[in-house]
């Protein structure tokens, strides 16, 4: 039975509303303003109406109201007022103070009750209302939840699977797999430091990672090459050496087949990377001779990564360099030109290079 | 003997509408109880008093439960006298008319509480 709260400091009008209402709820009496608000603090919760008398000794009903208000019951819990005032001034100072109803004295049985009987149901069903909203809003909350860690473990499967298709290639020509791991801290480093200094790029942490993450697939193209050529002795011939180009073009050819699988941007930039990573700043370099910023930016950057590390790495044809010949060696232009932005960046990250360097080298793999 | 008055009689002589009563309140014994209640009840005794003492604002929240309470169970003469003074009281600054106006009260109460006796 929902419980209703009568406020009259006059016993005879708390007697003939109870009289009225007792049939169909529980009813708890108040004898003054300061009575109600303690019975009130405790455990308004339990009440489903307050019915008010305004001209209390003391704590009036405007007084009762308003600091209901001030306290967020109102919410929850509906007050009418009963008041033998007749002036229109009180009924909208009522209101005002979010009284749900005013009725006046003298008041009629029925009325009374069915005033009563609308304003309980509403505030029940209110509440069960704003119950199944605050279920569904959980439900909704956990279910998101549930995407977002659907959406980090795709992304964590994707990177894996990107990985593992560079090791693929690695370990074609016998190399540890370091390489590639090797190159995408490079790529991470000299990417996140053109972040920083160059703005106009518009790079941000997403995308940095995102671009070590494909740079992983740089030489994707070259599981396309016949083991004759990849895992020759010695100097290529000048046939094989073009036909060794092509691992660039067959690893955009590769990827253009699945790029439909990823994001678009990341797609296109493994894409890019592949096609792109032996492009030079100033088009001497291959499949398409760009020059420039038409070189894609991850293409840029993963290039340098990669030089980087064929320099410093033992090589069929060639011995490794030391750190800080491998250096000047890019600096200085002797394989090929890169962007100036770039270099002024690799300058920076030299310590971060030679301590990735060391800390990744052949022998700890 | 005593004569017994009815509840119809008695709101004949408070000048009050017992078709609308007994409309409202919709039984005679609910209309005896509280109208024996409404002896008990001390609006009228706190009015006086306070009147007496000129302390105007506590005299108006009596007269206004007085009011109310006749209102209720429609005691037509004596709710007339109390609105007239509660009207009067409200603001806390009464004129020269407030005596007479008790005076009407308490003639009119007497006569409402003469007459819940013999009931």
């Amino acid at each position: 039975m929902e419980r209703i709260l009568i406020v009259d400091d006059v016993s005879i009008n708390r007697m003939v509303l109870t009289d009225i209402l007792e049939e169909n709820y529980e009813i708890e009496e108040a004898n003054s303003g300061k009575h109600a608000l303690e019975i009130l603090s405790e455990r308004y919760r339990e009440f489903s109406l307050v019915l008010l008398d305004l001209i209390m000794p003391d704590i009036s009903g405007f007084d009762v109201l308003e600091y209901m208000n001030n306290q967020g019951w109102l919410d929850q819990l509906p007050v009418i007022v009963i008041s033998g005032e007749n002036s229109q001034e009180a009924e909208e100072r009522s209101l005002d103070l979010r009284a749900t109803d005013f009725i006046r004295k003298p008041f009629d049985e029925s009325i009374v009750q069915r005033r009563v009987k609308n304003i309980v149901d509403l505030y029940i069903y209110r509440r069960s209302l704003e119950h199944k909203v605050q279920e569904q809003t959980k439900e909704l909350h956990q279910q998101y939840q549930k995407l977002l860690e659907q959406a980090e473990r795709i992304k964590q499967n994707n990177e894996r699977i990107i990985d593992v298709l560079g090791m693929v290639v690695e370990y074609r020509h016998s190399e540890s797999g370091m390489h590639v791991q090797r190159v995408k801290k490079y790529t991470e480093l000299l990417a996140r430091e053109a972040m920083k200094d160059y703005p106009e790029y518009g790079l941000t942490e997403e995308k940095v990672q995102k671009i070590a993450t494909a740079s992983v697939l740089h030489d994707l193209g070259k599981i396309a090459i016949p083991d004759g050529i990849l895992l020759k002795p010695g100097k290529l011939t000048a046939d094989e050496f073009e036909y060794m180009k092509t691992h660039t073009t067959k690893g955009g050819e590769i990827l253009s087949q699945i790029k439909g699988a990823w994001e678009d941007d990341f797609g296109e930039m493994c894409y890019q990377i592949c096609r792109h990573h032996h492009e030079k700043y100033d088009g001497r370099g291959y499949p398409d001779g760009l020059k420039g910023e038409d070189i894609p930016l991850p293409a840029q950057i993963v290039s340098i990564a990669d030089v980087y590390d064929a320099l410093i790495s033992n090589r069929v044809y060639k011995k490794a360099f030391s750190l800080g010949k491998a250096y000047e060696m890019i600096l200085a232009g002797e394989c090929g030109m890169f962007s100036p932005r770039l270099m002024e960046c690799f300058k920076k990250v030299r310590e971060q290079f030679e301590a990735t360097a060391r800390e990744m080298s052949e022998q700890t793999a | 003997m005593e004569i017994k008055m009815t509840v119809v009689e008695f709101y004949e002589l408070t000048q009050g509408n017992y078709a609308d009563v007994i409309g409202r309140l919709r039984k005679d014994e609910r209309i005896l109880k509280y109208l024996r209640m409404f002896l008990a009840d001390d609006s009228y005794q706190g009015l006086c008093e306070s009147v007496n003492a000129k302390e105007y604002r506590k005299a108006f929240e009596y007269a206004h439960n007085l009011k109310g309470v006749c209102a209720n169970l429609g005691i037509g003469a004596l709710f007339h006298a109390a609105d007239r003074i509660c009207e009067e009281l409200r603001g806390g600054n009464p004129g020269s008319e407030l005596s007479g106006m008790l005076e009407d009260v308490i003639e009119e109460y007497e006569k409402t509480a003469e007459g819940i006796k013999q009931l």
